[in-house]
């Protein structure tokens, strides 16, 4: 097990870990007790057995983790668990952090090149120039498929 | 189409980039539409700081053995840091200035003879200003300054990033910002790294930007693997990790006759 390894996931993911914990346990200070032990137990085993996995299911790993932790001290310091801990945020979301149906209705709404746009310009923060050398689009094109995809969508949500 | 309201652990997976592209692209696109996301993403924003500065360091402490808590910020009106000698070529000088940039800041009028600032967007990087009566923006990555030049780094848009400052000095990188922190830095319009003074010497200034906190130990493994890059003039940005490596080369300006 790499500590560099190690070091960078704690850098990275401690805030998720930190804030699904919170959400189950309603304490900071058993939150901070449970990422200490998920990193200083599990993340390392971690490491060593999904070693093919991508940065972003590493995140969902180690929050499905800090999910599963939470749950066990939770268990360990109540009386009564099963009464008291319901369907957090923290126990559906992890559980299910892929797409959902708002999320497939909302993205087909527009085409995949407008799609590529708004994702290189919002999420990756590339330029206009940046977007359109990318793409092999005109500046003045990529733009005006980013308004019209983005007002698709605004339209879309709208009719919500 | 019915949205279903976005949670709290949605948008921590969302800013630990912990989820498929796709959705990552629609939570992106419901914050530039929705005001009240915005909203409940900026208290998230604030709440994972607070993570970082309370109980994060202690956490960084107990399992790698050393503190992610940045050292105090200078108080005295204006020194020469010895420690910093003589590998570097720039010494750092005291906040004692920044209230008139985050003054300006906070107004963010523009008139002739007055500083001029102004973030934009949400990118990555820095943009450096020389600072004299007024701020000058330094477009070029090849600076050409005077002795005791005093530069400023502003960031290039309005979201919060994280920081760190090396030179480059005959092939010995030298971090001068944050000094004893292990991890990048918090910066923001309001929270501004140390003016620098320039010394004269011939200099590589690198800023390096993320928009998450990443161990110092990895942002110098990158610079370390780039160092001809950062040799050319003008010297190449990159992009690794998604951390973001801004090199600028500081010349000693010739007087011309």
């Amino acid at each position: 097990m790499n500590n560099r390894q190690l070091e960078n996931l704690f850098m990275q993911f401690s805030p998720l870990a930190f804030s699904v914990s919170v959400s189950v346990l309603h304490s900071r200070e058993e939150a901070e007790d449970v990422v200490q032990e998920l990193f200083l137990n599990r993340v390392p085993k971690m490491i060593d057995r999904y070693s093919d996995v991508s940065p972003e299911e590493m995140g969902r790993i180690i929050a499905r983790s800090a999910k599963n932790l939470s749950i066990d001290m939770f268990r360990k310091k109540r009386r009564y668990p099963e009464q008291q801990i319901g369907e957090t945020d923290a126990v559906t979301q992890v559980e299910n952090p892929a797409e959902t149906p708002e999320v497939t209705t909302l993205l087909n709404a527009v085409n995949e090149t407008d799609r590529e746009v708004l994702t290189l310009k919002y999420l990756n923060k590339l330029t206009w120039t940046q977007v359109a050398e990318t793409l092999g689009l005109s500046e003045v094109g990529s733009r005006k498929r980013g308004r019209i995809a983005l007002e698709r969508i605004k339209n879309l949500v709208k009719r919500g | 189409m019915k949205q279903k309201p976005l949670s709290d652990i949605d948008l921590q997976l969302f800013l630990a980039k912990a989820l498929p592209l796709r959705k990552r692209l629609y939570i992106r696109i419901l914050l530039l539409l929705s005001p009240e996301l915005q909203k409940q993403y900026a208290t998230i924003v604030a709440e994972n700081a607070t993570f970082m500065n309370r109980e994060q360091p202690r956490l960084h402490q107990s399992l790698f053995g050393k503190s992610t808590k940045s050292a105090p910020t200078p108080k005295t009106s204006l020194f020469m840091v010895p420690w910093l000698k003589p590998a570097l070529s720039f010494a750092l000088v005291a906040l004692i200035a920044l209230p008139m940039v985050t003054t300006y800041m906070a107004t963010n009028t523009h008139s002739p003879g007055q500083p001029y600032y102004a973030s934009k967007g949400s990118g990555l990087g820095v943009s450096l200003y020389k600072k004299e009566k007024e701020y000058t923006l330094l477009s070029d990555s090849h600076i050409t300054l005077n002795i005791s030049d005093t530069l400023q780094l502003m960031p290039m848009g309005t979201s919060d990033q994280f920081v760190a400052l090396y030179t480059l000095h005959n092939n010995t990188l030298s971090r001068i910002y944050p000094e004893e922190a292990q991890v990048l830095t918090l910066f923001n319009e309001q929270t501004l790294p140390p003016s620098l003074i320039f010394d004269g010497d011939t200099t590589r200034l690198i800023a390096v930007t993320a928009e998450t906190q990443h161990a110092l130990t990895q942002v110098e493994q990158i610079i370390a693997g780039f160092t001809s890059g950062y040799a050319q003039t003008p010297p190449l940005s990159h992009l690794v990790d998604n951390i973001y490596i801004q090199p600028f080369l500081i010349t000693l300006e010739v007087p011309h006759d």
